[in-house]
């Protein structure tokens, strides 16, 4: 006999392993009762989910079919919704036209002049700004 | 040339299970849970590991019945089921620790060759089956988990190659190339038992 043959039956000697009396009993009804309370665990939208998954794995060839149209669908709808949105978009409140006040302390009487007599009506303000000028 | 159908002495309990009755299911698990135990526990040594993992696996078939063709048997679909899942699960076990390993199995006591075995030996021979069966455990955890597939699929539930390249989703050359490199790991794993 050769090595590779005491090898295989000394290896062979582990198919009389078995697990202990009753094992395979109480295996299958804790399995009966694992699949009730993941029944009543699984939320309605996992089993939703989980049945879409199966179905789209059934399709077969098509499945690629479908993908490919719900991909498509879904690059149309965002390239769509992109192009409609308005771009740099400002508030109308932000746009009304500011209020321009001048400030009280900078605000000067304008010199009068009587052109027919030469003669400047000054005020004290206007007489210094006459002054800056001449 | 349209295919032979697969004859598959589990059709009717198949159908039927994919129709919902929930009995027929019952009957497949009764029927391949001592095979599918097998074949986890001699790839995990772990005894608490092989029972929760099947039980992983049945739940799984469960729930993918629908999708299941018939183009293999039931037994070849639940077996490559039961092997991918023990595969990942090695692959991770080994990720998080060494585990350590069940000490001398206990269920050997039950088969009736070695109780006849352990009988008639003498205290000094039980022991040398013990130590026997421990040093089994350690050169089988000591191969890759693909080499432990193809051995305990091989040399222990005596599945032909072509099967098992089936449910492993490789060529039959390669079924052979691994038990060879196995058998060659395990020679010198065991040489004082040779």
């Amino acid at each position: 006999m050769s090595p590779e043959d005491k090898v295989q039956k000394l290896i062979a000697l582990k198919r009389y392993e078995n697990p202990p009396p009753g094992f395979f009993d109480d295996f299958l009804e804790e399995f009966q009762q694992r699949q009730r309370e993941e029944l009543l665990r699984k939320s309605s939208l996992s089993l939703f989910g989980e049945r879409v998954g199966i179905w789209f794995k059934e399709l077969g060839m098509s499945k690629w079919l479908v993908g490919g149209g719900l991909a498509y669908g879904a690059l149309t709808l965002a390239f769509l919704g992109w192009q409609n949105k308005p771009v740099n978009e400002v508030p109308s409140s932000k746009i009304a036209p500011a209020a321009y006040q001048v400030p009280r302390h900078s605000a000067r009487p304008i010199p009068a002049v009587d052109f027919e007599n030469g003669k400047r009506y000054q005020t004290s303000d206007s007489r210094r700004e006459l002054r800056r000028e001449f | 040339m349209a295919k032979e159908p697969i004859n598959d002495p589990d059709r009717e309990l198949v159908r039927r299970a994919q129709a919902g009755d929930t009995e027929a299911f019952d009957s497949l698990v009764i029927k391949f849970s001592p095979r599918l135990y097998g074949m986890v526990y001699h790839m995990t040594s772990n005894r608490d590991d092989a029972h929760d993992l099947l039980q992983d696996v049945f739940a799984k078939a469960y729930r993918s019945l629908k999708r299941f063709r018939g183009k293999s048997t039931f037994y070849t679909w639940i077996y490559s089921i039961a092997t991918n899942m023990t595969l990942n699960h090695l692959k991770k076990r080994n990720r998080r620790a060494a585990q350590s390993l069940d000490d001398v199995d206990s269920g050997i006591q039950n088969d009736d060759a070695m109780i006849d075995l352990r009988h008639i030996a003498n205290p000094r021979q039980q022991s040398r089956i013990h130590e026997l069966q421990k040093k089994l455990n350690e050169s089988l955890q000591a191969l890759s988990e693909e080499h432990r597939a193809v051995v305990t699929m091989f040399d222990i539930q005596g599945m032909p190659h072509a099967q098992i390249s089936k449910i492993l989703n490789v060529s039959e050359g390669t079924v052979r190339s691994r038990l060879y490199y196995a058998h060659q790991q395990l020679q010198s794993h065991l040489s004082d038992y040779l």
